[in-house]
């Protein structure tokens, strides 16, 4: 058998050339891509309890204390929306007018003129069913006072929704706040898509940047309704988190659970809002 | 003759090469980078490089920190003439059970040179199964899904995107989705 090397290598010199520039250009490619793949740092959680109400609590007790101690009366910061009832607006044009309002706990009438101040809390602006007051540069909404004989419910404190509450009501009202049943949050925390159906929340972008969730739809008596949202309310901060992201929302989501109070801060008519509930 | 029989095993044979010698875990490291830029987070237990595929086990995908679904097992099989990626048991979040099934039993992804514009789709679902393409020429992503009745009433937000489908005998109903790139 006469076997003819000359031809053989010849016939695999091209072969091995092939080779070898496969070879050279995934080294320039290994050269170039990444050795390691990304090491994402998890965030710490501190995870720390928002404890508004507890802090209040102990503040309170703190001051009965120092009472028994020293007799001084301390100021507490005076809560003009839960205190005064609004009973009259009247407005003249060029945004003027005057409006009288009562004190809940004295019965005292004051008159004030647009650009009063009273108790910190200066009078802004004048409208039909409703003023505005404002302090260190937030805004307070001030409604009129209702007919006895409509069924209005107040929720939340130092504003001033008013919501016609069904009789199986379930957000009970203390001396702190408003109070919501443990039972109520589980159901929702438990099956999130319970939530899906009664709320239609669209992201809310400013420049470009999510700033809050928008409602665009709430479901009748659903909880959200007896919470105190409305359609077209911006929520900004749930539980004192700002909602920048969708991963902000479902970590509020999370820990829902766990929480012992739950407040809402809300955009609403360019105003900003806090709904505060405690939850047992 | 002989000449062409010569250039088509040159070809073939530089494919071969630059497929097995090819870094294809520092490409996928590559492609993480990138999804890492648009808040989309790969993380994996293991990768084996084989000669002609990428072998990936326990991958989990976040985005923006959120857990969006785990997947058992991802295979890609790069052969000379065709591309196939097969993924198993992708576990969705159940915090998106109202958008997409919690659990998928197999999605298929693969493109033949002999059709070098469309690549296609064919996934297996609890209640149902989901066929399709992506047409590179037109840009166009078009899945057929065929499901259950359950699923019908299950994902119902889902359901309400698609198109309502009936096929010519009036037997068969399904859904489509299209979008365009």
């Amino acid at each position: 058998m006469n076997i003819n090397f000359n031809q053989i290598i010849k016939a695999t010199i091209p072969f091995f050339i092939i080779f070898l520039i496969a070879y050279i250009i995934n080294t320039v490619l290994y050269i170039y891509l990444p050795k390691k793949p990304i090491l994402t740092v998890q965030k710490v959680n501190y995870d720390v309890e928002y404890t508004k109400y507890k802090i209040y609590q102990n503040f309170k007790e703190k001051i009965v204390v120092e009472k028994k101690k020293t007799k001084k009366k301390k100021k507490t910061d005076y809560k003009l929306i839960s205190n005064i009832i609004l009973k009259a607006i009247y407005s003249t044009q060029n945004n003027g007018g005057w409006i009288i309002i009562s004190e809940k706990s004295s019965d005292k009438t004051h008159i004030l003129s647009v650009g009063d101040v009273f108790k910190n809390y200066k009078l802004k602006l004048l409208y039909k069913n409703y003023v505005i007051f404002s302090k260190h540069k937030k805004e307070y909404k001030l409604e009129i006072k209702a007919d006895k004989k409509t069924d209005n419910y107040t929720i939340g404190k130092d504003t001033n929704i008013k919501k016609t509450v069904p009789e199986d009501i379930k957000i009970e009202e203390s001396n702190n706040g408003y109070i919501l049943k443990r039972k109520l949050i589980d159901n929702y925390t438990k099956d999130i898509s319970k939530v899906w159906r009664e709320i239609n929340i669209q992201d809310y972008k400013v420049d470009g940047k999510l700033d809050g969730f928008i409602i665009k739809s709430i479901a009748k008596n659903s909880i959200f309704k007896k919470l105190g949202l409305k359609k077209g309310d911006i929520i900004k901060k749930v539980n004192n988190i700002a909602l920048k992201s969708y991963a902000d929302a479902f970590g509020v989501y999370k820990k829902l659970n766990r929480t012992k109070n739950l407040s809402f801060e809300i955009m609403r008519d360019n105003q900003e809002m806090e709904l505060e509930y405690e939850i047992k | 003759m002989k000449f062409i029989l010569k250039t088509i095993s040159y070809i073939v044979f530089f494919i071969a090469i630059f497929i097995a010698l090819l870094p294809k875990e520092n490409l996928y490291f590559m492609g993480v980078k990138k999804l890492y830029r648009e808040k989309i987070e790969l993380s994996q237990t293991s990768i084996v490089d084989n000669y002609f595929g990428l072998k990936i086990q326990n991958l989990n995908i976040k985005y923006e920190n959120i857990d969006v679904a785990d997947i058992s097992k991802l295979d890609i099989a790069t052969y000379i003439f065709s591309t196939k990626i097969d993924i198993r048991n992708i576990i969705v979040n159940s915090a998106f059970n109202k958008f997409a099934p919690q659990t998928i039993r197999s999605i298929n992804i693969s493109h033949s040179i002999l059709d070098p514009l469309k690549i296609d789709i064919s996934s297996k679902f609890t209640q149902g199964e989901a066929k399709g393409y992506v047409d590179l020429l037109n840009r166009v992503i078009k899945i057929d899904i065929i499901v259950s009745r359950s699923f019908r009433s299950k994902y119902r937000q889902l359901t309400r995107v698609l198109k309502k489908v009936k096929n010519k005998d009036k037997k068969r109903e399904y859904y489509s989705y299209e979008y365009k790139f």
